[in-house]
């Protein structure tokens, strides 16, 4: 057993020489729509968390080399495939990119086990991991959800519905603010991502009032929960 | 109360919001720590040494250095010897000298190795 530590709340340990990528091995060179069908086995059976887990498993390998290139392989392949289903690209991207194959990393650099050459091509699958690219779009869906629950519970008017429902359908698209109520509008206004130069001006609040608890702050960020408000100087 | 409630049913989800955009840059930055980690054990590799500084990795171990996503500014990288530490000051955007965060307690997001030596990081960066 050898201790990895990537993140306080996530350390563990790894049983050498037990690998968990068996189950996906003979898969790898399967034509694409065979692999799709098979992803689709998955989700009928676990529906997508299963299959992330299993993902998850996956990665969770010995920390031998070619085992860990072709778990990574697997991964990003899966993710690749499912670039079109969206909550499934959400959910394999955060297995691809998760501490799993950091940690795996990880191992190998505190035995200093990996060679140059091996070195190298971590470096190239980890290069095209950008686990940001999408995350505006991710995080306008989320937003889409959550208001659509708030929208039922709150407002049940036909004519809403009616200038909801289009947006709803391509949450994605640029939104007109005239499309939404005004109590919609106060909740959309906090969901854009500011650049990150501009985070390190934020700041946290440890004591937050109640009433505040849907007080949108800044015109580009979050967030606002009892006990956790982030805002801008 | 309806009302009320659709406040708090609102509120909730939009703090997974937050959690959603957390855990992004988190994996993110664990990535971006990966490549500097492999970049800088070729440069062991090949010099017999840590590099000093990030820049020395450039272009020769990784062609362009990552930024720190929650600064925008480079990561924070020192050495110890014979091992090294790299993170990032996390979502609170402080520096905490390396210890890494936890559900309760904010921190940083780095790597260290598996003896706890953040602690005599912090020790030693505040002496």
């Amino acid at each position: 057993m050898i201790r990895y530590s990537c993140r306080g709340d996530h350390e563990g340990s790894i049983a050498l020489g037990k690998s968990l990528s068996e189950f996906w091995r003979p898969f790898i060179s399967l034509p694409a729509n065979e692999f799709h069908s098979l992803q689709q086995a998955v989700e009928n059976e676990g529906g997508r968390s299963s299959h992330a887990f299993l993902v998850g498993k996956v990665l969770r390998t010995a920390g031998l080399f070619h085992v860990t290139v072709g778990d990574t392989k697997t991964a990003v392949h899966l993710a690749r495939t499912n670039a079109t289903i969206y909550s499934n690209s959400r959910w394999m991207k955060k297995a691809v990119a998760s501490e799993n194959i950091v940690a795996l990393l990880w191992e190998g650099l505190v035995e200093r086990r990996w060679s140059e050459s091996q070195l190298t091509q971590f470096d190239r699958l980890l290069a095209p991991i950008n686990a940001l690219r999408n995350l505006k779009p991710e995080l306008r869906h989320r937003r889409a959800l959550s208001l659509r629950s708030f929208d039922k519970d709150m407002l049940k008017q036909i004519h809403f519905k009616r200038l909801v429902r289009p947006w709803l359908e391509d949450f994605t698209g640029p939104w007109s603010k005239l499309q939404l109520s005004k109590n919609t509008q106060e909740a959309l206004s906090i969901a854009d991502i500011p650049d990150p130069a501009e985070r390190h001006q934020s700041r946290r609040i440890s004591k937050a009032k109640p009433e505040n608890s849907l007080k949108l702050v800044h015109p580009g960020w979050l967030i606002s929960t009892a006990g956790k408000h982030y805002h801008r100087t | 109360m309806a009302y009320f409630h659709s406040r708090q049913a609102l509120s909730s989800h939009l703090e997974s919001l937050t959690t959603t955009a957390r855990l992004a840059h988190q994996r993110q930055t664990n990535v971006d720590l990966a490549r500097i980690a492999i970049a800088t054990e070729r440069f062991r590799s090949a010099t017999g040494a840590y590099p000093q500084q990030q820049a020395m990795l450039t272009p020769t171990y990784i062609d362009a250095i990552p930024q720190d996503n929650i600064t925008g500014k480079p990561l924070q990288h020192r050495l110890h010897g014979e091992r090294f530490i790299i993170y990032s000051l996390g979502w609170n955007a402080t520096d905490d000298g390396g210890v890494p965060d936890k559900r309760s307690e904010p921190g940083d997001w780095g790597w260290r190795y598996p003896d706890d030596h953040v602690d005599q990081w912090k020790f030693e960066n505040s002496s």
